[in-house]
């Protein structure tokens, strides 16, 4: 009886013991072990400085640009001119993309049906992503994001290495589209028959699609400038 | 001394137990949690976007200093505040695809396959189609195109390009092949890319028996959006919302 109930606790301890070195021996297996963790953990520091930085770095180009806004109304108030102007100002930053939008419409998000560690069902198909964003247009989406990346005219989405530049940032799955439009025309164009979303889950993606009375998308998040063309002016 | 072994050996299991035990209650805290394989090239990832967006940022508040002191000096005198505004206001324009473009860049002509489809060959690997167009313009954006037309029409943010049977529709308009695709930005850059390896979209195309042709061209027009953007859904997000 005595013997069992020690023979019972090396048991349960072995177990547990068991377990944490599996879990152990998976990390090491999978990505160089300890020294992956302490890698892990010393991105993760840099990671939080860094988006310090950037939080600081937005919050001042926000205070800039409420700064020229002010500017232009008051210019505005004073000339019809200058108020004719304004409003196609407007209109034309939301166009390029350089303004925070929001409206009712839909999002889409895209996983990979049966994750495994070999190949990303994503790498293969990116271009079914620029699809997607085709298929939306269509649709007549009037705003379009991609993991938070303002689709403007200059959007590339493309295959680089293992992971899938957008905006010239990386991104790896999941993708998560966010599309101002008539909910219900968006949706539909995604699951025509024989449509873009049967065609991702054919292929091994699996597509979420919700309608949302109201979606945010942020601008374009960097500096937009042409160096090469030039306005004509007539 | 069986005792004494069987002591010594709980000991040892509890001693790498916690040990373990703490380790992994360790990364957690820190936000890592169980490392994987997709781990570290997940944040590594993040670091470079938050990186180029820091970079991105700090041109954008340069520029925004700039207006700042341009408006600063023009205040008060509503000529050079118009002029200002004006100014401003070509700029987005053109960005948006409202405006005619010209500058240095690069022209690409897609046309079907000369060749007749042999008997039981699928003849649709002999035509130009909607996705293969898609991907040549993405792959123009990654090069740093500034702009880009498909037969005249400027490619803007919402532009579809889609297969009308043996035509393809861009901003609703009907085009048949050739189709010639026109993008400005730097030249050597464009062509390089497009016509090298980095994108090797073209060669795959042409391996395929369409007909491809690339050229480097000193000035290229880009035309203005001929359609008309109609908003029904979309505001603006105004601020402190």
């Amino acid at each position: 009886m005595k013997s069992l109930k020690g023979q019972l606790s090396i048991g349960i301890v072995c177990l547990a013991l068991g377990l944490m070195l599996a879990l152990q021996f998976r990390n090491v297996q999978n990505y160089g072990g300890i020294m992956s963790v302490q890698r892990a953990q010393e991105l993760a520091t840099e990671l939080k400085q860094v988006k310090g930085q950037r939080d600081s770095l937005q919050q001042k180009v926000r205070e800039y640009e409420s700064r020229i806004l002010q500017y232009e109304e008051s210019a505005a108030k004073v000339s019809s001119v200058a108020e004719d102007m304004k409003k196609d100002l407007e209109k034309a930053r939301l166009l390029a993309g350089l303004t925070d939008v929001e409206g009712p419409g839909i999002t889409v998000t895209l996983t990979e049906a049966q994750p495994n560690q070999e190949f990303n069902v994503f790498y293969i198909h990116y271009d079914k992503l620029l699809r997607v964003v085709n298929e939306l247009n269509s649709a007549g989406a009037e705003a379009i994001s991609i993991n938070e990346q303002r689709v403007i005219a200059m959007t590339e989405i493309r295959l680089a290495g293992s992971h899938i530049n957008i905006n010239y940032q990386r991104f790896a799955p999941p993708f998560v589209f966010k599309a101002i439009g008539d909910p219900q025309t968006l949706e539909a164009a995604l699951k025509l028959k024989g449509g873009i979303a049967e065609e991702l889950e054919f292929y091994g993606i699996s597509v979420t699609i919700k309608r949302e009375q109201e979606v945010f998308i942020p601008r374009y998040s960097k500096v937009l400038e042409f160096k090469y063309a030039k306005p004509v002016i007539k | 001394m069986d005792r004494f072994f069987k002591r010594v050996l709980i000991f040892s299991a509890t001693l790498v137990l916690g040990f373990a035990f703490t380790m992994q209650v360790r990364t957690g805290q820190l936000g890592v949690g169980i490392v994987t394989a997709e781990t570290i090239p997940q944040l590594k990832n993040e670091l470079h976007n938050y990186n180029s967006e820091i970079e991105g940022l700090r041109e954008q508040l340069a520029a925004l200093r700039e207006r700042v002191e341009e408006y600063e000096d023009a205040m008060g005198k509503q000529g050079n505040l118009n002029e200002l505004l004006e100014k401003q206001l070509l700029n987005a324009q053109a960005l948006a695809g409202l405006t005619d473009v010209e500058g240095p860049g690069i022209e690409i002509v897609l046309n079907d396959s000369k060749e007749e489809a042999a008997l039981g060959n699928d003849p649709n690997l002999l035509l130009v189609h909607d996705e293969d167009i898609l991907i040549v313009v993405s792959e123009l954006k990654a090069a740093g195109a500034e702009a880009i037309s498909i037969n005249g029409q400027r490619i803007m943010f919402n532009s579809e390009i889609r297969c009308g049977g043996p035509t393809i529709n861009v901003n609703s308009v009907r085009y048949a092949p050739p189709y010639i695709i026109r993008a400005i930005g730097d030249t050597n850059t464009l062509y390089g890319y497009m016509s090298g390896p980095e994108s090797g979209y073209l060669d795959l195309l042409e391996y395929y028996g369409l007909q491809v042709s690339i050229l480097q061209r000193e000035r290229i027009v880009i035309p203005a959006y001929s359609g008309v953007v109609n908003l029904k859904y979309v505001k603006l997000r105004k601020e402190g919302e």
